[in-house]
């Protein structure tokens, strides 16, 4: 049956019923026809038998008193009966005594006249053929033709109801095993569907419903109580590796808990057979110590004794030679006192000195300030007081006149920069990452810009950033570059070099010029304010603006020097930390 | 008289031989009276006796009677002579009177027997005894078989009430033959 084996239960079963269904009816069809078919031709047989020996019997008499007429008559009575074709009654010589119908002699049994008695179906034809018997003597012979239309006819009629039975019979199984397949295919399948729904969705807590008394019941049963105990034992595992986690935790918590004790362990080991053989070692040094300390105290003790000698004598000496010391240490401390007094009177004169130096600069200041103003006043008037005067003044007049006013102008450079000056000790200092390159190649740019009658060459190194003042620096660079400038006017060529360089770990700017240049022996007067090497009429100037750069230098906490060879090279350097 | 069968069949053919040489009548007679000689027998087939009458004792002979003139003359002897009838010896006795008539298995009525008819049906009608006659009107008058001639042919005729009165079993297969020969045509 593996054809069935790719269908669904519910077809199974109806393939199922209906093959057991219409086998078993078939089966009983065919074995009730064969019966029924062969009691058929046995019924015909045996009635016409019965009914050739009846009509032989009546026929006996006929025969024994050679009737003929009567038998004819016996005879015509087989026309009561259709099936009965011909008959023929033989007397006992074999010759022909009585005869019904008609029939042509191919229809006739071939044995007819062989004096054989028989009962058989021969060629679509009932033949019978039986002796006429009264009171045990043979009086001749019946012979019977029957038709078996009626037979074949009853045949068909019974073969046509039986597959009209069966047709119904199947139909009714059909419609009968749909209806009954149900009842086992339903829970197989609801089975079936929970099962799938199980496998898909992993819930376990699903569980058939509806059981019925048979052994899908059982099946049911024995699913739910499966899938109960998968349950169980899926919480179970749950629970289990839950609990397996956390001993694992544990575990691992405890081996890393147990690593750094046995770690700890180790080290204190460590550190115990450290200390143990420290302690061996400290013992052994200590049992030389006291063998040396042994030794040693016997030959302090032999010491002792010389040394007691020795003190004695030493004492006396020491005692003459104290009474000096006294002597001069009183002396000593005389000077102590004297220096300490001393230096007490140059803290007063320090401290009043400084006073005096801030009144001084606020002095400076104050009338810097308050001369500007009376100054630039006169330097005014006087200009004023040549226009109007103008045409009518002498040669010598305008000359004193611009005399005035040239000194006015000084004086007021004077006074400025002397502001400058003061203000340079003024103020915050606001540091910032300046860009010195930027800075130098504006100033010698407008340098020269200003001094176009001069032969002036620049050379500028690149400069590194330095972290400064950039007001004051600027200040510091104007100073210098423009002092080079002023002081190598003499030279056909002035060459000014602008670099840095690393001495002695500090970042180092100069100002290199081939100019006048200066005796190295006033060279420590240079920063000092109003101090000038060369005359006014040599190289004009106010004497300030080194010291501005001094004190601006000196603020950022910098250092300023110089190096010069007269008329050959002079070079200013300085630091800013 | 003590002959071989060969002898008598001899003897029964030369006398055959004989009588119908003498007259054609004669023949024709006798050979009526050996067919109805015969006939007795056949009938006997068809009908039982009561037990009382001791038909199934093999020792006592079948007894027929004819009463009257003999029309048979030695055919009935000759054709009994060796035959048996219900597996018994057959006597044939040859009488006149009624009282003679007793034990008789087969009464044969002569004709001659006519105007004695009535006493001797009489005397038969409550006895196991088959009346055979075969002169006309002897049906009517209670003889239980009476055979007449048809076209060459011996029939018979039956008397039901008289079989019925006689005790006698008469088969329905001689009753019935009988009733045909009835139908078609009744005494003639």
């Amino acid at each position: 049956m593996k054809f069935l084996n790719n269908y669904s239960i519910q077809k199974k079963l109806i393939v199922i019923i209906l093959m057991v269904a219409s086998i078993t009816i078939i089966g009983g069809f065919t074995i009730s026809s064969i019966l029924n078919i062969s009691d058929l031709f046995k019924e015909l047989k045996n009635k016409s038998i019965l009914q050739a020996s009846m009509v032989g019997d009546y026929c006996a008499p006929t025969l024994i008193f050679d009737d003929k007429r009567s038998a004819n008559e016996i005879l015509s009575k087989l026309e009561n009966n259709p099936e009965i074709l011909y008959s023929l009654v033989l007397n006992d010589s074999g010759m022909k005594f009585a005869e019904y119908g008609s029939a042509e002699d191919n229809y006739l049994h071939p044995n007819l006249y062989d004096s054989i008695n028989f009962a058989e179906y021969h060629n679509s034809y009932l033949h019978i053929r039986q002796p006429i018997i009264y009171q045990d003597i043979t009086y001749g012979t019946i012979y019977v033709l029957v038709s078996v239309d009626l037979l074949v006819q009853k045949i068909k009629d019974h073969l046509l109801t039986m597959l009209i039975i069966l047709i119904i019979s199947l139909v009714l199984a059909y419609l009968l095993a749909i209806n009954l397949q149900k009842s086992i295919s339903d829970p197989i399948l609801k089975i079936t569907s929970i099962a799938e729904n199980i496998s898909v969705k992993e819930d376990y807590s699903i569980r058939i419903k509806d059981i019925s008394n048979d052994e899908i019941g059982v099946l049911s049963t024995r699913f739910n109580e499966m899938l109960h105990k998968i349950e169980e034992r899926q919480n179970e595992r749950d629970k289990a590796e839950n609990a397996l986690r956390y001993s694992e935790k544990q575990l691992k918590e405890s081996i890393e808990h147990e690593k750094n004790n046995s770690y700890e362990l180790m080290l204190t080991n460590k550190k115990l057979e450290e200390a143990q053989y420290e302690s061996q070692k400290m013992l052994h040094d200590l049992k030389l110590e006291i063998k040396k300390r042994i030794k040693a105290e016997k030959r302090l003790s032999d010491h002792k004794l010389k040394l007691e000698e020795t003190v004695s004598e030493r004492t006396k000496s020491l005692e003459s030679e104290t009474k000096k010391l006294k002597v001069a240490q009183n002396v000593m401390l005389d000077l102590i006192n004297e220096k300490e007094e001393s230096r007490l009177h140059i803290e007063q004169a320090n401290k009043s000195l400084l006073e005096v130096n801030k009144e001084l600069e606020a002095f400076s200041y104050s009338v810097s300030h308050d001369l500007r103003a009376p100054v630039r006043a006169i330097e005014g008037f006087t200009i004023k007081l040549l226009k109007e005067i103008g045409k009518s003044t002498t040669d010598e007049e305008k000359r004193l006149v611009s005399i005035i006013t040239a000194n006015t102008s000084k004086m007021g450079k004077l006074i400025d920069d002397l502001l400058e000056f003061s203000r340079m000790n003024r103020g915050e200092l606001n540091k910032l990452n300046v860009d010195m390159k930027t800075i130098v190649t504006e100033i010698c740019n407008n340098i020269k810009e200003e001094n176009q009658d001069y032969n002036l060459e620049f050379v500028i190194d690149e400069l590194p950033v330095a972290n400064c003042d950039s007001r004051l620096i600027k200040q510091v660079w104007i100073n210098l570059i423009s002092n080079s400038a002023k002081f190598s006017k003499n030279k056909s060529l002035q060459k000014i070099h602008i670099g840095s360089d690393n001495i002695e770990g500090k970042t180092t700017f100069f100002v290199k010029d081939n100019g006048a240049g200066f005796n190295m022996e006033y060279s420590n007067k240079l920063f000092q304010v109003f101090q000038r090497l060369h005359t006014d009429a040599e190289f004009e100037g106010t004497g300030i603006g080194l010291a501005i750069v001094d004190r601006v230098i000196k603020r950022h906490g910098g250092r300023i020097w110089c190096s010069s060879k007269e008329n050959i090279e002079t070079i200013f350097y300085f630091t800013l930390t | 008289m003590k002959l071989t069968n060969k002898n008598n069949s001899f003897i029964r053919i030369i006398l055959i031989i004989i009588l119908s040489v003498l007259s054609v009548n004669t023949y024709s007679q006798v050979q009526e009276y050996a067919v109805k000689a015969a006939l007795l027998e056949k009938f006997t087939l068809f009908i039982e006796w009561p037990k009382e009458s001791g038909i199934d004792n093999k020792s006592q002979p079948f007894i027929i009677s004819v009463i009257g003139d003999n029309p048979f003359g030695k055919v009935l002897d000759n054709t009994y002579k060796n035959q048996k009838i219900k597996g018994k010896e057959v006597q044939i006795n040859y009488i006149s009177e009624i009282h003679e008539i007793e034990a008789s298995h087969i009464l044969f009525i002569s004709s001659s027997e006519k105007n004695e008819l009535l006493n001797i049906i009489s005397y038969t009608k409550d006895k196991p005894i088959l009346t055979i006659g075969d002169t006309k009107g002897y049906y009517d008058k209670g003889v239980i078989l009476n055979l007449f001639k048809r076209k060459n042919k011996i029939n018979f005729i039956l008397n039901k009430e008289s079989a019925k009165n006689s005790n006698l079993y008469i088969s329905y297969l001689l009753n019935n033959l009988s009733e045909v020969i009835n139908k078609k045509g009744g005494e003639e």
